[in-house]
């Protein structure tokens, strides 16, 4: 019964919950919101496979330091971590702006605090990794820690709505999940895993042999 | 490997380091770069072959209702709602003066207020108008997104079948603020999933809602058998206080 409706609706009432999925207005697009967000998704569990392993390798290099293969990945990983970093960034952010302006999820509270932080680090760290500039750690690694910060938060909410209100605001509450897949991975879920690979690339030590 | 390299921790400033390796950096991106591609290929292939009725997200999900739904939840609870397919963009028609906004803290302006008549598509294909002359109701407006509502709406309707709403109060629901592209849409359906049993009014163009003032989801008012508004709120319930606005309905009208 639904897919007959086309409920009328103005493109430039940007406020109102009535829109039309941009699915429905242009069939012509090559790739559904579904496929796009698996995509993402996909692209985030390999994120969460990376910052995992990355996160393992830090603290056996910390807490065994005599150990060689957590120098070891260090050292396979390091002379990539930037470009990569700059990769997850870019990519994040072509995310961030599909969710919103082409499959027109309007972005709630939360979304546009780590909008704040994910959008500068796809523009400085494709410059830094352009002139290898590791120092950009000092700028980019506080916003990927309170980018992801606000995502754990937001992930929470999205699970416990009650951490946000006790009643749904009209508009936009945070606690609306739009996207899940795989079972867990929501919009919020991928930003986190975005934040959590960059910072932690970035936190990367730059050893030598 | 040259001395330079081993001394590059921290560059001079002014002077671009040299890199390390930069094949095997190279090597490591383009790896990455490929990898992204296979994934997005994999991603069209499977969300693909799950897309064949038309490809749009509404329709896979409503074309689901029907055809594949869960079973059990529609033995359970039947698919009034669904069946009756009320087109959920039907308008709400408003008649009297609406109340005001509810705001946080002091008093209720609205209270003593006559209650604006809402008529309109009952969600199961009847027209309904409400609230019924003469006794008293507690009116829910519900949003099929809204976790809150999701969470209050298991709980409004184990109080209904515990016996909590009194034979004299009436209850109605009202399906507002829809948005196919939303979690849990349609409302039919989850009204129907829920087991839902009072009648619920289609407001599709949020006409009900603006009229009650309403300012967050899910929103109660509660009328005497006047029609004057005794209560109104917003949040999650629990049944005592669902007894509480009950006995507030029907307190009005001695």
């Amino acid at each position: 019964m639904a897919s007959a409706r086309r409920p009328p609706a103005c493109p430039s009432s940007h406020g109102d919950v009535r829109r039309v999925p941009a699915d429905v207005l242009s069939p012509r697009s090559a790739v559904s919101t579904d496929q796009v967000s698996l995509f993402f998704a996909l692209l985030a569990l390999a994120c969460q496979v990376g910052a995992g392993v990355l996160a393992v390798t830090l603290a056996a290099r910390a807490l065994w330091p005599r150990a060689d293969w957590p120098h070891r990945v260090v050292e396979a990983v390091g002379p990539a971590a930037l470009p990569l970093a700059a990769l997850v960034a870019v990519v994040a952010t072509l995310g961030s702006l599909y969710y919103s302006e082409i499959a027109d999820f309007p972005p709630c509270r939360l979304c546009w605090f780590q909008r704040i932080g994910m959008y500068p680090l796809a523009v400085v760290l494709p410059i830094a990794t352009w002139r290898r500039d590791r120092q950009v750690r000092w700028y980019a690694l506080p916003l990927a820690v309170a980018g992801g910060a606000v995502s754990i938060y937001h992930v929470l909410v999205e699970r416990f709505p009650s951490l946000e209100s006790g009643s749904c605001e009209i508009t936009n509450p945070c606690s609306i999940i739009w996207v899940e897949r795989l079972g867990y991975m929501t919009i919020p879920t991928m930003a986190l895993s975005g934040f959590a690979i960059v910072a932690l690339l970035l936190a990367l030590p730059q050893e030598t042999t | 490997m040259s001395a330079s390299t081993h001394r590059a921790t921290r560059p001079t400033p002014g002077q671009r380091p040299p890199a390390r390796r930069p094949d095997r950096a190279v090597a490591i991106v383009a790896a990455v770069v490929v990898a992204v591609v296979v994934v997005a290929l994999v991603a069209a292939l499977i969300a693909g072959s799950n897309d064949d009725d038309g490809g749009v997200d509404t329709a896979t999900r409503s074309g689901d209702t029907s055809s594949s739904g869960d079973a059990d939840t529609a033995d359970d609870a039947g698919s009034r709602f669904t069946d009756a397919a009320v087109p959920d963009d039907t308008p709400a028609i408003v008649e009297g003066t609406p109340l005001p906004q509810l705001t946080d803290g002091g008093a209720d302006p609205a209270i003593g207020a006559p209650m604006p008549t809402l008529t309109g598509a009952g969600l199961d294909g009847q027209r309904l108008t409400l609230p019924a002359e003469g006794r008293p109701a507690i009116v829910v407006f519900l949003a099929h997104w809204c976790p809150h509502c999701q969470a209050e709406v298991p709980v409004i309707q184990d109080w209904v079948d515990s016996g909590g709403l009194p034979e004299d109060v009436d209850l109605y629901g009202v399906s507002t603020g829809v948005d196919p592209r939303r979690p849990n849409y349609p409302p039919a359906r989850w009204l129907d999933e829920e087991g839902w049993t009072s009648p619920v009014l289609v407001d599709g163009n949020q006409a009900a809602a603006q009229a009650v003032g309403l300012t967050a989801y899910p929103f109660f008012v509660v009328v005497d058998a006047d029609g004057a508004v005794v209560a109104r709120g917003s949040g999650e319930l629990t049944a005592d206080q669902l007894s509480e606005l009950a006995a507030l309905a029907a307190g009005g009208a001695s």
